[in-house]
């Protein structure tokens, strides 16, 4: 395990080098630069020119990203050219945002998608079957944006329940009732578009497990079928959800990019957005390399849940 | 081993026998069992619709239409001769929602296709051939699914102003990596199969092998996996527009129109209700035709 776990890191390394150059010479041939986004408009040529020049955006690329790259080396993640503050600093500050928009939203997810996916296989065509089906048929098609805006419509300008956006009440002081009442709308957004998805893969794992030999040897043996579902089929049929949540992990940092530009939630969604438009290279790389590491972690937890869930597994 | 197949393949060739590897499901019973499934068939119909009607509209809907404005009645809401309301130039809001789809199912369909095309290829070659095209090919694939699409589409949209050949280039050449792993998967466990050692045993080609023998048994998933690429470009074209990197207004496309509904959506939401039904009826009737083939084409999976 230990030795598995070594392997997969180090077959990583090649991909995150790769990784950083591509995306470094995405923003470096894209035409303009941070400066143009950082400095007065008013500023004239002379001035861009010496601004850049102070920025090192005036080096040759290679130089440019080897900087970036060297203080990762010397684990400093660098300054943001636009907010003019530690790309860590500016990071910290967002991600207890995103990390309680999707927590949530994703615990609630599973608490609901595990469930429905499990009665409708077990009921397969039947009635509760069929609900299921095309309200998930439903909310996988429906824009989560369209979503958002038709649940403010009825929520917050009909209903007043709710507030529109935000994460807190302007110019009052934070107050954790008023959060949860900002919370409650993405959440609820976000937590329906994943329910629909993850309970059909839910349902169709469950159904393909209870057709195996080994449950109808359960079965078989005389064992109550309470039993045979939540002692030998459940965790099988759990596998594409272990799959699918080692795929979510990345999205922390990309967060909820477009719930929460549409509820003004200030996660590193808005922050990625924001910073790649101004070309902010040390905000935009630290955040995808962050991602990448994200995807190679969450790969490699999902291949080590899947030993837990079905021992046949070698890793 | 030779030797005893070559009377198997003599029967084969002389019809008496299935031949190795032809597609197992005659088109017949395949369409029998797609029309057996009402919802398939409803989606089918409701797609073919939208399609006719949105690429027919130049011969019974003008194009002046969609830009045409009526300063005096914005917002006017929906009325038998502007089903759909006015918006706030008092522009026609029917007009641009037919034309707005007519782009946005350009998009989304060709870019599958695209997709389609690439995820398809290079997921042959790296199933079939294995070694190190499959190692290029996977370490490509991760490449590009760690690549942040959307900062892909920043970037573009500072080279060239966003135009629905930038958008549906963008959709198609960086959709297909979950394609590719599938086509990879069924190309691994196909070409270990018994008919495929028989089709080398008896002298076919690698071209022959792959395209007559283990391509046609690819094809479900292919299709199925294609068919919901469509639904997700559907999605993501919206998405894009949503964040001000799509197709840029006047010109509609459903996304835009929502997007631009969005500020709005107190004095008129009729104008942000109509897109956004429409993007859902359209994405459910494709997710709804792909679960239908899958059956069709593939009824072990279910």
């Amino acid at each position: 395990m230990g030795r598995f776990i070594v392997r997969r890191l180090l077959q990583a390394i090649p991909l995150l080098i790769g990784i950083s150059i591509v995306v470094f010479l995405m923003i470096y041939l894209a035409p303009g630069d941070a400066s143009q986004f950082a400095i007065s408009e008013r500023a004239n040529e002379q001035q861009v020119q010496q601004y850049r020049h102070y920025l090192g955006l005036d080096l040759p690329w290679y130089r440019q990203y080897l900087r970036i790259v060297g203080n990762w080396g010397r684990g400093n993640l660098g300054t943001s050219i636009i907010q003019r503050r530690p790309v860590s600093t500016i990071i910290l500050e967002r991600l207890p945002r995103t990390v309680e928009l999707l927590g949530l939203s994703t615990l609630f997810s599973l608490l609901l998608a595990i469930p429905i996916g499990i009665i409708s296989a077990v009921r397969q065509y039947s009635l509760a079957d069929h609900t299921v089906t095309v309200v998930s048929f439903i909310g996988i098609a429906i824009p989560s944006f369209w979503l958002a805006i038709m649940m403010i419509l009825l929520f917050s300008v009909k209903l007043h329940w709710f507030p529109t956006s935000g994460t807190q009440t302007i110019g009052e002081p934070f107050n954790l009732v008023d959060h949860l009442k900002h919370l409650v709308m993405p959440v609820t957004v976000l937590t329906i578009v994943q329910t629909a998805g993850w309970s059909r893969y839910m349902r169709s794992s469950m159904l393909e497990v209870l057709r195996q030999d080994y449950v109808r040897t359960a079965h078989a043996k005389g064992l109550p079928d309470r039993r045979v579902l939540f002692r030998h089929a459940f965790r099988n049929a759990l596998m594409p959800i272990i799959t699918l949540l080692g795929l979510s992990l990345p999205a922390l940092v990309g967060g909820a990019i477009i719930t929460e530009q549409i509820f003004a939630w200030n996660g590193l969604g808005q922050l990625i957005v924001t910073s790649a438009s101004k070309r902010d290279t040390p905000v935009v790389m630290t955040m995808v390399m962050i991602s990448a590491v994200a995807i190679v972690i969450g790969n490699l937890l999902a291949d080590i849940c899947y030993r837990f869930v079905d021992p046949r597994i070698q890793l | 081993m030779e030797k005893t197949l070559t009377p198997d393949l003599d029967v084969a060739a002389s019809g008496s026998l299935p031949l190795f590897g032809v597609r197992q499901h005659k088109p017949t019973s395949i369409w029998r069992r797609f029309i057996r499934n009402p919802l398939a068939i409803v989606a089918l119909v409701v797609l073919a619709s939208l399609a006719i009607v949105s690429f027919s509209a130049p011969l019974w809907l003008p194009h002046d239409r969609v830009l045409e404005q009526a300063r005096g009645e914005t917002f006017a809401s929906p009325s038998f001769s502007h089903p759909f309301g006015r918006d706030e130039y008092g522009r026609d809001a029917f007009a641009r929602a037919v034309y707005g789809g007519r782009l946005s199912l350009w998009i989304a369909f060709s870019s599958a296709v695209i997709s389609t095309i690439i995820g398809t290829v290079l997921g042959m070659t790296a199933g079939y051939l294995g070694g190190w095209p499959d190692v290029v090919i996977d370490r490509l694939i991760e490449l590009i699914l760690t690549i942040p699409f959307l900062l892909l589409l920043i970037l573009a949209a500072a080279v060239a102003r966003p135009s629905a050949t930038s958008i549906l280039l963008i959709l198609g050449l960086f959709d297909w990596p979950v394609l590719a792993r599938i086509v990879r998967g069924e190309f691994i466990s196909l070409r270990g199969r018994d008919y495929i050692e028989a089709a080398r045993a008896s002298g076919c080609s690698h071209w022959r092998i792959v395209w007559r023998h283990i391509l046609p048994n690819a094809m479900a998933p292919i299709i199925v996996t294609g068919t919901l690429i469509v639904a997700i470009h559907l999605t993501s074209e919206a998405a894009i527009s949503f964040l001000g990197l799509g197709i840029q207004p006047p010109t509609p496309s459903w996304g835009n129109l929502l997007t631009n509904a969005q500020n709005y959506v107190i004095s008129a939401p009729f104008l942000a209700i109509f897109p956004g039904l429409l993007i859902l009826i359209t994405v459910l009737a494709v997710n709804l035709l792909g679960d239908g083939l899958r059956d069709a084409l593939d009824p072990r999976q279910r």
